[in-house]
C-alpha cells in the first residue's frame, strides 16, 4: 500500500534554490520522523533529523501549521494530475467503474502521505480549508457526471457515490479491515453498482 | 459535530496543582498522610489526563510534554512521573472512553429481518459516533504514533466484525464475508467522519444515506437468497 514515491520538491527559481533545498530537507525529515520514528515533529527533532538549525526552522516555519501547509502545497502541486483525473463522458456504468479505478489508484499512490495528512487536517484550519476546496471541486464533478442520469435524485446519488469512492472509505478497507488492493477495488466497485441500480 | 459529553472531566482541572502539592495539609500520622498522598497523586494524575483531553479535543493541539507543562502548570518531571510516555497517557484516556462509551459502542440491533436490523445498526452506530467524536478523533491521531492505541483499535474492530458476522450469517447464505465487509465499512467511524466532516451532512442526512446504501446491499442479498 502506498509506493512512497511521492516527490516532495517543487520547481524553484535560481534565487530561491538554497532556501528551497533547506525546506526540502525539513519536509523530508517530517516524514522520516513520523513514518520511521513514529514521533510528532517539533523544531528540536526536525533539526536533528534534517541537519538544519532550530533557529532556521523556526524562522522558516513559525508554527507547525505553517510547516503542514507548506508540505500540503508541495504535495498538492505534484499530485494535481492525479487529483484532477476523471472519467471521460460515456456510458454511466463505464464512467462509474473508471471513477472507482481512478480514485483507488490515487489512494494507493498517496496513502503514505495522506495517512499522516489526516492528523493535520484535524488540527489545522488552513489544511481543512484546502481539503474542503478540493473536495468541493470533486463533488461538483460527480454531480455533473450523474445529473443527466438521475435528475432530481442527483443530490442523493452524488453523496452516496462520493462517499463510496472517498479516501475515508478506502482507508477503512485497507487499514482497518486489512483487505488487499484487489479486494478493496472489487467491494467498492460492487457497492457503487448496487447503489446506482437500486430503485 | 458536537459531542454530548464534556471532555473536561475532572473538577480538579481548575486547581493549581503545583501549589496544592505544596500545601501544609499533609501533616500528622503517617497512615493518614499516605492516604492523603495517594488521593492527591490520583487527582494530579486525573488533572494531567484531563488536560491532555482538553488540549486535543477542545484546543485541537497535540498533547506533548511541553503543551502539558503549559496547560497544567506542573513540571515535566512531575508529568513524567505519572505518565512516563504518551502511550501510558493513551491507555489512561482509553479507560475513560470505555467507561463513558462502552455501552454505546457494544450496542447491537435485536434479531429480526435483515433490512430493519441494518437500519437499527446505522442508528446505534450514529449515536455512538456522535457521542464519542472527540475521543475518536484523538484516537485517529494517536493510532499513527502510539502502539497501544493501534492495538486497541484493531481489537475493537475485530470484536465489532465478529458481532456483525454473528448478526448477518443467518441472512447471507455463503456471502457472509462479503456482506460483513460492506456493512462494516458503511457503519464505520471512517464513513461517519467522511459524511459529517467532509460532506458536512447533518446527522440525520448521514443516517439516511447509510440506510439507503445498506438497503441496496440487503436487496442484493435478498435477491441471491431468492435465487438460491
Amino acid at each position: 500500500m502506498g509506493s512512497g514515491k511521492i516527490v516532495m520538491s517543487v520547481e524553484s527559481s535560481n534565487a530561491d534554490v538554497d532556501q528551497e533545498n533547506v525546506r526540502e530537507k525539513v519536509r523530508k525529515a517530517v516524514f522520516r520522523l513520523m513514518h520511521e520514528d513514529r514521533k510528532i515533529p517539533d523544531p528540536k527533532n526536525l533539526s536533528e533529523k534534517s541537519g538544519v538549525s532550530e533557529d532556521l526552522i523556526n524562522q522558516m516555519y513559525p508554527t507547525i501549521e505553517d510547516l503542514a501547509v507548506d508540505i500540503t502545497d508541495v504535495l498538492d502541486a505534484n499530485l494535481a494530475p492525479q487529483y484532477e483525473a476523471f472519467p471521460e463522458p460515456g456510458d454511466l456504468q463505464d464512467m462509474l467503474a473508471q471513477l472507482v479505478e481512478i480514485r483507488i489508484d490515487l489512494y494507493e499512490e498517496t496513502a503514505f502521505v495522506r495517512t499522516y495528512g489526516e492528523v493535520s487536517e484535524h488540527m489545522f484550519p488552513r489544511i481543512r480549508e484546502k481539503r474542503a476546496i478540493r473536495d468541493g471541486l470533486f463533488r461538483a464533478r460527480i454531480f455533473e457526471m450523474l445529473q443527466p442520469h438521475f435528475g432530481q435524485k442527483t443530490d442523493d446519488m452524488a453523496a452516496q457515490v462520493e462517499a463510496l469512492v472517498s479516501w475515508e472509505f478506502w482507508r477503512h478497507m485497507r487499514n482497518i479491515q486489512r483487505l488487499s488492493e484487489e479486494q478493496t477495488r472489487k467491494i467498492i466497485g460492487n457497492l457503487v453498482q448496487q447503489v446506482v441500480r437500486a430503485p | 459535530m458536537v459531542a454530548e459529553y464534556s471532555v473536561c472531566l475532572s473538577p480538579v482541572r481548575v486547581i493549581d496543582c503545583k501549589n496544592w502539592l505544596c500545601s501544609a495539609d499533609f501533616q500528622g500520622d503517617p497512615m493518614r498522610t499516605n492516604r492523603h498522598k495517594t488521593r492527591l497523586e490520583n487527582s494530579v494524575r486525573t488533572n494531567i489526563r484531563d488536560a491532555a483531553l482538553c488540549l486535543a479535543a477542545s484546543d485541537r493541539v497535540i498533547p506533548t510534554l511541553e503543551t502539558l507543562v503549559q496547560e497544567t502548570g506542573l513540571s515535566a518531571a512531575e508529568i513524567e512521573a505519572h505518565f512516563p510516555s504518551m502511550d501510558d497517557m493513551a491507555i489512561e484516556i482509553r479507560k475513560v472512553a470505555e467507561d463513558l462509551f462502552g455501552e454505546l459502542e457494544d450496542a447491537m440491533p435485536a434479531k429480526g429481518a435483515l433490512i430493519p436490523m441494518l437500519e437499527e445498526l446505522v442508528v446505534l452506530r450514529a449515536r455512538y459516533y456522535e457521542a464519542a467524536a472527540d475521543f475518536k478523533h484523538l484516537g485517529d491521531a494517536g493510532g499513527r504514533f502510539l502502539p497501544s492505541v493501534a492495538t486497541s483499535q484493531a481489537i475493537r474492530a475485530a470484536r465489532y466484525r465478529a458481532r456483525l458476522t454473528e448478526m448477518l450469517e443467518p441472512h447471507c447464505l455463503g456471502k457472509t464475508a462479503d456482506v460483513v465487509a460492506k456493512v462494516e465499512m458503511m457503519t464505520s467511524w471512517d464513513s461517519w467522519r467522511h459524511l459529517r466532516g467532509v460532506q458536512r451532512l447533518s446527522s440525520d442526512q448521514a443516517v439516511d444515506l447509510l440506510k439507503s446504501v445498506l438497503t441496496a446491499v440487503a436487496s442484493q442479498v435478498n435477491h441471491h437468497a431468492l435465487a438460491e
